[in-house]
Order: structure tokens, then sequence, then C-alpha cells
């Protein structure tokens, strides 16, 4: 039994987004980065830094999925349940103090299909009042992006009518899929400094909080300078929202082409060798071990916030 | 059995379904038009979603089978088969498909069907795992009776406590381990409950944690082990068959016991039997009982006093069943409301026979019913010669 004082501070994450935005797969990137990167550059050896799964889903969120990401595979597409709560703790954070805390972190990963449909939410999402980090994912490789836009403020209007002092909350805007876009023009000079992703030291923490600073203010100039819709997101939500760019994996998944057997990436609709087209019933795989790409991001504005780091 | 028209409603995890505005995700991807605007459409859809699969199972390849039967707002009944289809749009695993058939109110009532036999055909006629938006055309079909069924060996021990709790009690009987054992009890159960206890019998298998919110639409649900249990067992009377435990709860009644004794025997036609004699007698229908007394005891128990005249019929059984009944008081007071010695006991009033039933019937009526019939019954000779001596209330 832990003394009050002595337990873990904690706060309630809702991760919400459309349908195939990748969620689910940032989730199981988070902890896999936290697991075998943060873990080795934030080590200590007094407190040093450690993810724990509390419950039953939050082994099947992290665990799991971080090991079918070990064999090379995806996780599964999430159900149209109602989320379930994964609890993780994480110990030995280090703040700018020099000294290490801890913190227990409740993830809600909300189905896509649900976050349209309010009074699913209201049903389905009791928790909604009381969580205290919102995290936003988008797809922006997607054709139809300045319709989410529109979708990403409709959003933004609903959220904020199911909870409670929304914009009072530490609420975070992360860009998934970035390993797709850092070689086009709109995003070379925006990543090219941050690629590839080291994780930082204690020593060197300071200066990667700056990088994330900078990072979400050029994106933030990149949402308002998109067209049809970009201003309209941005202005409505508050200021102190912050955005990350991010890859949960580093690399895009690929399929491999049934008569040939070349490993094609994601994007390609037929292969790249014999122009086969691609059989969608056959599953999508790692070309190799994930290499997230600043899915700490918004675990750092997290632990920010709640005054850990 | 007649044909019966159904409704059907699919979904699963799509680029485009029914309505394209909602684009990507899992949703209704084809639907009868009658149900297109019912109110029944958003518990179809929301009971639809709920597939979740351990990450144990997956790497074994053992993907469950999903079934479910339930009742919609406006009376119908819905019959589901919902299990994995391999990749979603997003080219990753964990997308299903889920199949509804929605009947009419009352449609299955008097009848004894298979529901995973309906379900067969229903999928094989109606191209359900079609995945491409359209609408559907209602579906004939023409429910047929389970088929001869293996006994129930596994969790015998407590099957007729669970029994009289589903016959009689309230709330949600979890059942846990292997699935397939679940799914043979509930297509033994449709096989050999009367109408109306199979009317009420609604049912999940594979009942994972996350269908808690609904677990007051299913009597019966399945889990194949205790970690895919919801968080709150408490909601629960559990039934755990590799330990063959159960919360005691109400003891299990003659019926329970019987009927657990025939499922674990595999005595089917009895059982069979003694359900249409139920069901007859419910109906008010002349129908021959079943020859055994323990199933005519068993019958008492569910039809009640209707069966009072169709055992007189056959007086002779008369104290066998009063005997299997555990020398039930009730149904010997229901058969001397009914009348004379030679309605009791037929043409053998005057012979050994008629003594051996009245006395059975002394031994398990009340006291004052006996005493009640006695009295009217006074001057025949077959009750004279039940009174015994007589003494006088004065001493002199």
């Amino acid at each position: 039994m832990r003394i009050g004082f002595l337990r873990p501070r904690e706060r309630v994450v809702a991760v919400i987004g459309y349908p195939n935005h990748g969620k689910t797969v940032f989730l199981a990137g988070l902890f896999w980065d936290s697991f075998f990167a943060l873990s080795e550059s934030f080590g200590d050896a007094r407190s040093p830094y450690a993810v724990r799964a509390v419950n039953t889903k939050a082994s099947e969120v992290f665990f799991e999925n971080a090991i079918v990401l070990s064999k090379g595979e995806l996780p599964p597409s999430s159900p149209r349940t109602p989320p379930e709560p994964a609890v993780l703790e994480v110990a030995g954070v280090p703040g700018r103090d020099g000294r290490r805390r801890a913190l227990r972190l409740t993830f809600y990963d909300i189905p896509g299909e649900a976050i349209t449909d309010e009074a699913w939410l209201v049903r389905n999402a009791p928790f909604l009042p009381r969580v205290t980090d919102i995290l936003f994912v988008f797809d922006p490789t997607r054709s139809d992006f300045s319709l989410r836009a529109l979708q990403a403020a409709e959003l933004w209007d609903k959220i904020a009518r199911l909870v409670p002092g929304a914009e009072r909350k530490n609420v975070m805007v992360a860009l998934s899929k970035m390993d797709e876009l850092r070689q086009e023009n709109d995003w070379v000079n925006t990543l090219a400094e941050y690629w590839p992703d080291i994780s930082p030291t204690p020593e060197r923490l300071e200066r990667y909080l700056g990088e994330m600073e900078t990072l979400s203010g050029n994106l933030r100039t990149w949402w308002t300078d998109q067209a049809h819709g970009g201003p309209g997101f941005v202005n409505r939500i508050h200021r102190q929202t912050r955005f990350c760019a991010l890859s949960s994996l580093g690399h895009q998944p690929v399929w491999c082409c049934g008569a040939c057997k070349v490993e094609n990436p994601d994007v390609r609709l037929a292969c790249s060798d014999c122009g086969e087209p691609r059989d969608r019933s056959m599953p999508l795989r790692l070309a190799g071990l994930p290499r997230p790409f600043r899915v700490r991001d918004p675990l750092f504005w997290i632990f920010r916030s709640a005054g850990v780091m | 059995m007649d044909e019966v028209e159904v409704l059907q409603h699919v979904a699963a995890n799509v680029a485009r379904g029914y309505t394209p505005a909602r684009g990507c995700g899992f949703q209704t991807v084809a639907i009868s038009r009658e149900l297109v605007d019912s109110e029944d459409r958003p518990l179809l859809e929301d009971l639809a979603a709920y597939y979740e699969v351990s990450a144990e199972r997956r790497c074994s390849g053992s993907l469950p089978v999903k079934e479910s039967l339930f009742r919609l707002p406006s009376g119908r009944m819905a019959l589901t088969r919902t299990q994995d289809w391999g990749t979603g749009p997003s080219g990753r695993a964990g997308n299903y498909l889920s199949a509804q058939l929605v009947f009419p109110p009352g449609a299955l009532e008097g009848c004894a069907w298979d529901p995973f036999a309906l379900l067969d055909a229903a999928i094989e006629q109606g191209r359900l795992a079609d995945l491409s938006a359209r609408d559907l055309p209602p579906l004939r079909l023409h429910p047929v009776e389970s088929a001869c069924l293996p006994p129930m060996a596994q969790g015998a021990g407590r099957l007729a406590e669970v029994l009289e709790e589903l016959l009689t009690g309230e709330g949600t009987i979890l059942v846990v381990g292997p699935e397939g054992t679940a799914r043979r009890l509930i297509a033994a159960l449709f096989a050999v409950l009367p109408s109306q206890e199979r009317d009420d019998l609604t049912f999940s298998t594979h009942f994972y944690r996350a269908c808690h919110p609904h677990r007051s639409a299913f009597r019966l649900a399945a889990i194949e082990s205790h970690g895919e249990a919801p968080a709150d067992p408490s909601a629960y009377r559990i039934w755990d068959l590799a330990s063959d435990t159960f919360e005691p709860g109400r003891p299990a009644g003659l019926y329970s016991r019987w009927l657990a004794a025939g499922l674990a025997a595999g005595r089917f036609e009895e059982l069979r039997s003694a359900r249409a004699a139920i069901d007859g007698l419910r109906a008010g229908l002349p129908v021959p009982l079943p020859a055994a007394p323990a199933a005519c005891a068993a019958v008492w128990e569910r039809a009640g006093s209707v069966m009072v005249p169709a055992l007189l019929q056959n007086p002779g059984c008369l104290p066998e069943v009063l005997r299997a009944s555990g020398a039930a008081c009730s149904l010997a007071d229901a058969i001397l409301a009914v009348g004379s010695p030679e309605q009791l006991c037929g043409f053998q009033s005057q012979a050994e026979g008629a003594g051996e039933c009245l006395a059975a019937l002394r031994v398990a009526a009340s006291p004052r019913s006996w005493r009640a019939w006695q009295h009217r019954w006074r001057s025949h000779p077959a009750v004279g010669a039940l009174a015994g001596r007589r003494w006088a209330w004065w001493p002199w």
C-alpha cells in the first residue's frame, strides 16, 4: 500500500482520431520507444526510467501490441466497443530540477468510428469529463485532408461539449505517419533537422524540449497555412495547444505481391515489379523493427503539464 | 415447422458502407430496407460491434465465432453470428463480419428450432459474406430441430442448479470454459426446453470483457477463460466448467434435476417427449404423457394442474409418479380436487390397484385436502376401507 503523498501523480489521456489514422499503432510505438529507447537514454542507477502495465487492458494495448510489432506485424484494428482504461505507470521521469518522479497514465483509445457519434460517446465514454489530456491523432497522408480540417474542427467542438473545461485541458494535436511525408516539399524543411530521432539523455533534455516547442510552432503555422479550413481549426482551439509530428513505426508498412513476392510500400496500389494489383486480403507487415520518430513528444507534453518534467 | 421470413443486417470494417458519408470503419454494410429507419437498428449496430479476441487466441489462430440471440426494442428477436474476417481496409488484421437475422415477434414460438443450423442456412442462402454495400431482401428460412446431440459431460455436476437459475432466476449466467461446450448446451436446451422457457433463452457465446454493458440482453453468456471475464464478476452468476463450480443459490427443483440428468445421459428422446407434452398441455391439447414416472413428475412441475386430466387417463402410473415427484403435496392435492374415486382410479376403483393409488395419494396430499376429500366420499367403499377404526369422542 502506498502512502498518499508517495503515490505517483495521475493523468487521464483520451486518444482521439478517425479510423485508421494511427491511434492504436501510436500507443504501441509510444510504449516501444519508452521500453527500448527512453529506458536506456534516461538510465539512472537510483531511479531508472521504467514503464509498467498496471492492468490487463494496458498489457493488451502496450505489451502485446509491442510484441506484435517485434514480430514484424501490425497490431489488429481496435473493435468498436466502449474504450477501457489502459493504465501505465511511468517511473524515473527526469525533471528539470534533476529529481526523478513517477506518473500514472490512464489511456483511453476511443474507436475512430465512434468519434462522430455524440450519443454513443455520452453512453460509452463517461470518463470524458475526467480527462486531463486530449490527444488528437491525424493522418495527413490522406488525400482528403482538407476535408479532415473541417472534420477536425467539428470534432473539437464535439469534444468541447462533452468535456467540461476542455479549453483548460492539455490538448495536443499529433500528425502521424511522418515517414511518408518527410521527403515532400512541405515537410523537408520542417522535419529534416530532427530526422532521425535520437532519444534524449537527461543532459540533453532541455534542448529536446526546446525542439518540441519549435516544432509545435512550425506545425501550427503549417496548419494555419493550409487551404480549406486549416485556420478554421487552429483558431478554435486554445493557444496552449501543442502540435506534434511523429511516426509510430519510422517506416511505411509493406505488402507482399502474391504473384512475384516483391514487397511494396502501403501507399502503392499495384506491384512495382510486375504490376499485379494489390490483394487487399493480404495483411500489411513491417519491413523491419520499428524506429519510432518523436512518438515521445506527446508523452513529454503530458509530463510537462503534470509538472514531473 | 413453417417457413419464417427474416430481415437481415450485415456489418464489417469496410472502406465504404451502406451510408457512404460515414467513410471508412466498422459500420453497416448491407441491410433490409424495413430495418433502415426502425427503432431496432441502433441496437443491432451497437451489438454487432462487440467482438474482441485476446492476443493469446489471435496468436494461436483459434479465433472465436460469436453467436448470440437477443430481444430488440420492437419485440423482434435478433440472431447473430460474428467472426473474424481477416484484414480491414487499412491492411491490418482484426476485421470482423457480423451477420444478423431479425425475426418477427412470435415467429419462432411453438417450434423447437436450432439457432446454429438456422444461421448456417441463412449465411449460405443470403450471401451475407458479401461486403458490398446494398439492400438485403428478406430471407425465407425453414427452422429445423437440433439433430441428435452428444451428452453433456463437462460441468454435469452443477447443471441442475444452473438450469434452475436459468428457469426461475434473473440476471446473466456466465459460463466459463470451452465455448464449444456452452454452444452444445445451448443447442441442447433449444431442443428440449418447452416453448415458454425457450423464448426467454437469450444467449451470447464468446462474451468478451467489453460486452459487460450489454449483459442484461443475455440470460446465458459464455467465455473461454476467467481472463476474458468482465471486470465486475459480481454482476454475474458464474459457472466454471473446469472446476464444476456454481455459486449455490436456489436449490434445483425436480424439473431442473431431471432435465440435467437427461442432458448428461443423452436421453434426448425422453426430453423431447416431455417438451412436447408440456407444450401440448399448456395449449390445452390432448397429448400423451411420457412413459417414465420421473419424466411425468418433471412435466407436472412445469405444466401444473393442467396435467391432471391426462394423468387420470392412466391412473396406474399415479403411485410411481407421486413417488418420483418426491410425494409432491401440490400434485396430490390437485388430483384430489378432481373428484371421485372412480375418476381418480378409473375402472380399478373396486380393486386392489385403487387401494394402492389412494394410499399413495393419502401419503402425498396435505392433511386438509385428504380429510376434505375423504369426508366428501366417505360412503365409497374404497374410501371407507382407508378410514380405519373410528374412535368415539365420548368416553362411555
